[in-house]
Formats: C-alpha cells, structure tokens, sequence
C-alpha cells in the first residue's frame, strides 16, 4: 500500500488507466477503452480490471468511489453487469485526488483507511469517512490523545452496505485477529394491517437477492422439524403433494411472507411480515441467525487502531491540504 | 406508519443462533438422509469446544456423495455428484452459512453425538 493513499498497486493502475484513457475534465471513456490501455500499458488483464473497476465505484462497496460509472455496473442486488462495451466510466472527485496526492501535488489522504480492505477480501474492515478524518484532525491537534479516546472517536466499523457490526471490537482497536459478526440493519413496521420486520442495510459483499430465498429455505426447514417433532417424517420422499401441504401450514415462527422490495429507489428494502401476534423479537432473532443476514468476518487493524490513526497524522501533519480536500468533499 | 427501530439487539439469543447453526445444518443433512462425518470446527464444538464453529466441515466417502447431493439439494444448495467426486474438497454455502465438503477414501475416526433427537457422526480430532 502506499503511505501517501493507503490503496494498493491494482487500485492505484486502474486509477492512471481511467485517467489516461477518459481524461480529468469531466469526460467519460467507453470501459473498453480502459480495460484495453490497463492491459497494454499496466498488464493487467480485463477480467481483473473490471472487477477493480465496480469495486472502486460501487457504493455498495466502498465508502469512497474513486470513479464514477455510467451504465450497468450491476447492483447491491448482486445483478449482473453489462459488457464493458455498454458503460462507462471517469474519475469522481475524490479519484482525482487521489490521483493528485499519488504525484506529490497536494498532501495525503487515508482513503485506504476509511474503505479498509474488507470489500476485496482483506482484513481491515471500513470506517465512517467523516469520523476518521475528525479523529485524524483530532490527532493533528492533540498528538497525546489517549489510545481509548481515539477508539471512541473512530467509533465501529462502519459498511458502506448500511449492516451493522459487533463482536471482539477490543480485540480488533488492539490489533489482534478479531471474529466479528456483520448483520442487517433490521427495523419494525407496524401498522393496524402490518407486522413486519424490515431490513435496510447488510453485511458487506452479500447480495440482497440472496436474502430472500434463504430465509424461505429456513422457514420450509422449521416447517419439516416441526413435523418430524409430531412424528410425521417424510422419510418416503417428498412428493410435490407433500411439499404443497407443509407450504400451507402455518409458520412455527411466525413467518408469514418475505417480500424483496430493493430497488434504485428504495434502496435496500426486504419486508419479512410476520403472521399477527407474532413475538417480533423472537422472529428478529431467528431471521438474525439465518445466512447471510449475519455472517462472520475475520478482521484486523495491524498494530492496533491507535497505532493507524497516528500514522495517519504523522503523515497528514507534513502537509494536511489533501486531508483538507477530502473533508470538503465528504460533507 | 408506526416505526420502531430494532437494529439494536440486546440479547445474545440471536448470537446463539449463529454459533449453533453448523450444528444444525448437519442435524438438516442427516435428517434429510446424507451420511458424513462432522469435522473441523463443528466437530470440537460438538465435543465441547469453547469457539463456536465459522462454518460446517464434513467429510463423506465416494459411494455417498449422491446421498449428500440430494440432501443438499432439499436445502437449496445445489451441485452435481461427479463435480463433488472430481474436485475432492469443495466450499459451498447455504442459509445456514457456509460448508466445506471433503470427500476421502476412508473417513477419521469418529464417534456419535446426539442433536435435537439426530445421531450426528463426530469425529474424534
């Protein structure tokens, strides 16, 4: 990674390949053209490149996109992209910082902090863009500011998704190896004609779509571990009749539909109705144990949080005009 | 709308629901007719381990891996018994998260471990 960004050499070749091909004006360039200079001039091969490309630009990916993508880069859905000869792409403000920070020409900007590596399979989760830069500001004003102060300044992790995290946070801020688990952002609808849960944020690289058809194969699951407790085991298969009958019972948990409404409107948006009177906590603990509305990541900061955030400052301290940019462009 | 947030959970019921759920995807496989033997992590957690297992680790031998395939199959997780056999050691995940399949010429030694009125096959290290 480099001190200057924190991004790492794949990143920072597909930034000079989207600035040499679409230019810095505000110009876009065909994906194609992209992919194809990333392979001649940096050989680094399109089905590489593209990858790297959503990544960089996806909201649903990284708190900070370097590039802005026109077309279908697909989706938090988990959609399908469309060939790179249907899109495009250019630097976003920020890609152009970062651009401007790598060739000395103003000061560093910790977007490696902030969007973490967890996105590309790394181990260092993401952080909110506006407290690392208040905690970094912080520092530079106050270069003794206590490990722990830091931590609650930093706050949690924090994904681009909208999930929540918990788990080993104090093995995480100490740089040990920490097991924490990602969930869904889950709120309650409740209305005099609906009882509903309704998720709103995930885990980081889960798509939405697989939400929905999981949470089903539960709930059938349940259906059959009831029937096996009653003694009605479908050891003789499961005829099409069967499956239909179990599909009409009632929910033991009271699970009555799951309803993905996500779109580019809403947003992340699946509704579980659950039937009515039913215990909303007892089903929200349920729904929180299926996979993936909870997964499990291993994370690390190396050498501790405290330990990041002051590199960070002691870098930013010798010129802080890119820290200065970047705050702009975020609030 | 009446709205009321829930995103934060205060109890640990919905923490022991993941810890247990390899333990319960191996309870849905045998009792959807698969004949594995628990390894891993799943398998120290069965026999008393203190780290709640990441994912469901199991070994199957050849002539028992369309048993397994038909069982994964009822739960939504689909692939082909020749690619099982072809490939030897292959991650799947399902709604009860994430799988390792290893199929071997002769299982570990393992013993028997009684879950929610399952016999589940543990092996022993």
């Amino acid at each position: 990674m480099t001190e200057r960004t924190g991004l790492g050499p794949l990143e920072l070749a597909v930034l000079r390949s989207v600035s040499a091909t679409a230019g810095r004006s505000g110009a876009r360039c065909r994906t194609t053209a992209t992919l194809d200079h990333l392979e001649a001039v940096e050989g680094i091969g399109p089905a590489y490149g593209l990858s790297v490309l959503q990544d960089l630009g996806s909201s649903w990916r990284v708190h900070l996109q370097l590039l802005d993508l026109e077309g279908n880069w697909g989706s938090i859905a988990g959609d399908p992209m469309a060939g790179p000869q249907y899109t495009e792409v250019m630097l976003s403000p920020v890609g152009e910082l970062v651009l401007a920070c790598e060739e000395h020409r103003v000061g560093s900007v910790p977007i490696g902090l902030v969007d973490g590596g967890l996105y590309r399979g790394g181990k260092q989760p993401p952080l909110d863009p506006a407290r690392a830069l208040r905690t970094i500001a912080a520092l530079l004003e106050d270069e003794t500011t206590p490990d722990g102060d830091l931590e609650r300044m930093i706050g949690l992790p924090s994904l681009p998704t909208g999930g929540t995290v918990q788990g080993d946070i104090q093995d995480l801020y100490a740089g040990r190896d920490a097991r924490l688990l990602q969930s869904c952002r889950i709120t309650r609808e409740i209305t005099p004609s609906l009882n509903a849960l309704v998720i709103t944020g995930t885990p980081l690289g889960v798509p939405t779509e697989q939400i929905e058809p999981n949470l089903r194969d539960r709930a059938e699951a349940e259906k059959m571990m009831e029937q096996r407790q009653l003694g009605n085991d479908p050891s003789h298969g499961m005829s099409p009749e069967w499956l239909d009958w179990l599909d009409a019972l009632p929910s033991p948990i009271g699970l009555r539909d799951v309803r993905d409404e996500t779109s580019g409107r809403t947003g992340t948006r699946l509704v579980i109705v659950a039937d009515p009177g039913a215990d909303l906590e007892t089903l929200e603990g349920w729904v929180r144990g299926v996979w993936p509305v909870t997964i499990e990541t291993s994370c690390r900061f190396p050498g501790g949080i405290g330990s990041v955030l002051r590199a960070w400052a002691s870098i930013c301290r010798v010129d802080r005009s890119g820290l200065d940019q970047l705050a702009a462009l975020i609030s | 709308m009446f709205k009321v947030s829930g995103d934060q959970i205060l109890s640990r019921s919905w923490a022991s629901l993941v810890a247990d759920r390899s333990t319960s995807l191996a309870v849905e496989l045998v009792h959807r007719g698969a004949q594995v033997v628990v390894v891993g992590g799943t398998a120290l957690w069965l026999r008393g381990g203190s780290r709640w297992p990441r994912d469901l680790d199991l070994a199957v031998t050849e002539p028992e891996v369309p048993g397994l395939v038909s069982a994964l199959a009822q739960i939504g997780v689909h692939i082909r018994a020749a690619t099982l056999c072809r490939c030897r050691d292959v991650a799947l995940t399902s709604a009860w998260g994430p799988l390792d399949v290893f199929v071997k010429e002769t299982l570990p030694p393992s013993g028997v471990v009684k879950v929610d009125r399952c016999t589940l096959v543990v092996a022993h290290d």
